[in-house]
């Protein structure tokens, strides 16, 4: 029998249409994401768009990454053109629908973003993400009670996620209103460990400096990285404590640490950065 | 937990009731059961839609587990009765090391037109499923079948597994390859392969988005007193501990199925949460889906094409 002779991304060097079929081109291209080779997968999902072969739903998932892929490299006028196609291909899609949820915020649409995350919690009711999502989406947008109200479904679908009860806290406190219905499951946390202190620090005790002062040790053994994380997160909970208190100088000062302290994933960097432009 | 027993007599009893012949004389023809779509996430795994007690479920095709599972989250909103392994020191391991021991009960599950009764389903925490999914549908289910997969039309198919040996490649006149299956007593498949010159047996499996290998178990079968200069640690990850090292291997192979330049993902032991590995690549849809599969788990055979094959 003939060997099936098969090549993968890495012996591909991507060479433009019509080299390969359109859905060999999918299979680089998601292998090239993977991998964050994203000049790659974009030449291997534009290629494979091009090609008549691909099915619908892969059409729809060669859109999306593509998107995802041009919104990571900052190209935001080609991640919006993909995602509104990807959504208009599948409209109930609940990753396309998060995905251009998440776009819009960036750009700072929020309404467009807050109609997204509501048709995706619409489709995946029971999806904790979900809410959490549109909280923040909420706080970026100031709607402080919204988003504690968000934050609220979140943590009735995940209690034991102490980044759901800070930005609820976050929310409340913004908001004016009394923070105690975000502590509502706090005995569910063990809050000796991280984000513990930050969750401590809305409750009123210490102050966002000695937070970063005690917690910036390695004293659990953690990797640089795990102790880098809690800085970064203690500059934006921190940042936010100080608005709060109507601290303007020192929010700044810690918010604006933010982008250059978080690994790229954290979900503080997009808080901060919409915070600070608030703040111009 | 009660062994899906239930399932397997339901399913195949449907399975047996379309055969209307007399099984006196050989019928080579294939009997397709149900035909679903079969769905891509954007990060390239699949997934079918199973009805679990009338509610549509997005259930991750997972040749590589044990046991079905279903979320947290599904399982409290359909209110499914819940039961603990017994003894208690019985439990599931996932890769990564997670266990569980948990798992809740279904009175009617539907796949395309098969339906099945009373069926258990082990309880995946929230967050460890790949986004939007519901559940994982595992060889429990699976392996009373034989499965296709056409990943480029986006079809899974479900046949029964009586057929004529060697007469199942119906989609196309091309070449195949016929390659002998290992099935485990849990009914996961893995083939004879060889990574770079080096014997291997190669777990084949769908729920992998990435193709995976031991680190430690490669520098043990490669000889590697000192890591090659070759050896990165994969994009994303952090250069002190990696939780993922990338190499550049020439090909891997099993049956007549070659694959040039495989990227492949090398784990250490530690975070796959299995204790020592053997070298034994996991073989992950990322190569999977650039074939046309057919899983022969009565014969014992895996069927392929390449993925473009009419």
């Amino acid at each position: 029998m003939r060997r099936i002779l098969l090549c993968l991304a890495g012996c591909a060097v991507f060479s433009g249409p019509a080299v390969a079929g359109g859905y060999d081109d999918f299979n680089h291209g998601l292998t090239a994401y993977h991998f964050e080779r994203y000049d790659e997968a974009i030449g291997f999902f534009t290629s494979a768009l091009a090609s008549t072969e691909l099915i619908p739903d892969l059409r729809s998932v060669a859109l999306l990454d593509r998107g995802l892929v041009y919104q990571e490299k900052k190209q935001f006028d080609l991640a919006k053109a993909d995602l509104d196609a990807a959504e208009k291909a599948s409209p109930n899609d609940v990753a396309v629908l998060e995905a251009h949820a998440v776009l819009y915020r960036d750009l700072g649409q929020y309404d467009v973003a807050m109609a997204d995350a509501a048709h995706a919690i619409q489709e995946a009711p029971a999806r904790p993400l979900l809410y959490f999502l549109r909280c923040q989406i909420d706080f970026e947008a100031a709607q402080y009670q919204v988003a504690a109200s968000d934050c609220g479904s979140y943590l009735h679908l995940a209690p034991t996620d102490g980044y759901g009860v800070l930005w609820m806290a976050m929310s409340l406190a913004r908001g004016k209103q009394d923070l105690s219905p975000a502590f509502a499951t706090l005995d569910r946390i063990n809050t000796s460990y991280w984000p513990g202190p930050l969750i401590d620090l809305y409750r009123s005790d210490g102050t966002p400096e000695s937070v970063k002062v005690e917690w910036a040790k390695d004293r659990y053994g953690d990797e640089g990285d795990a102790q880098k994380g809690r800085i970064c997160e203690t500059d934006f909970y921190g940042g936010e404590w100080h608005l709060v208190r109507g601290e303007t100088a020192a929010a700044k000062a810690m918010l604006a640490a933010v982008p250059g302290e978080c690994p790229k994933d954290y979900i503080e960097i997009d808080g901060a950065k919409a915070e600070l432009a608030r703040l111009k | 937990m009660r062994k899906s027993g239930l399932l397997l007599v339901s399913f195949i009893a449907m399975a047996l009731a379309g055969a209307a012949r007399a099984d006196d004389q050989p019928d080579c023809h294939l009997h397709m059961l149900a035909s679903l779509d079969l769905h891509t996430d954007a990060s390239g795994e699949v997934y079918v839609v199973m009805s679990v007690n009338g509610h549509d479920e997005r259930m991750l095709v997972d040749t590589g587990g044990i046991s079905s599972t279903l979320s947290e989250t599904v399982v409290k909103a359909l209110n499914l009765s819940l039961r603990h392994f017994e003894p208690e020191a019985v439990y599931f391991t996932q890769y990564g090391g997670l266990r569980l021991n948990t798992y809740g009960v279904a009175d009617r599950i539907t796949l395309g037109q098969m339906h099945s009764g009373s069926t258990d389903f082990v309880i995946m925490p929230d967050g460890d499923l790949p986004p939007g999914l519901d559940g994982t549908l595992a060889p429990d289910i699976l392996s009373t079948f034989d499965v296709e997969f056409d990943f480029k039309h986006g079809k899974m198919n479900f046949f029964r597994q009586k057929h004529c040996p060697g007469q199942v490649v119906y989609w196309t006149t091309q070449p195949f390859a016929r390659v002998p299956l290992r099935v485990s007593t849990q009914q996961q498949i893995s083939v004879d392969a060889e990574l770079d010159g080096h014997q291997a047996r190669a777990n084949l499996d769908t729920g992998s988005p990435w193709t995976i290998i031991s680190l430690e178990a490669t520098r043990r079968e490669f000889g590697w007193d000192k890591d090659p200069l070759e050896l990165k640690p994969a994009p994303g990850e952090k250069a002190t501990d990696p939780h993922a090292y990338v190499y550049p291997f020439s090909k891997i192979t099993f049956g007549e199925i070659a694959v040039d330049n495989p990227a492949i993902t090398l784990v250490p032991d530690k975070y796959a949460g299995f204790g020592r590995q053997r070298f034994e690549p996991i073989i992950g849809i990322s190569i999977l889906r650039q074939l046309h599969l057919y899983i022969a788990y009565g014969e014992g055979y895996l069927y392929a094409t390449s993925a473009d094959a009419d």
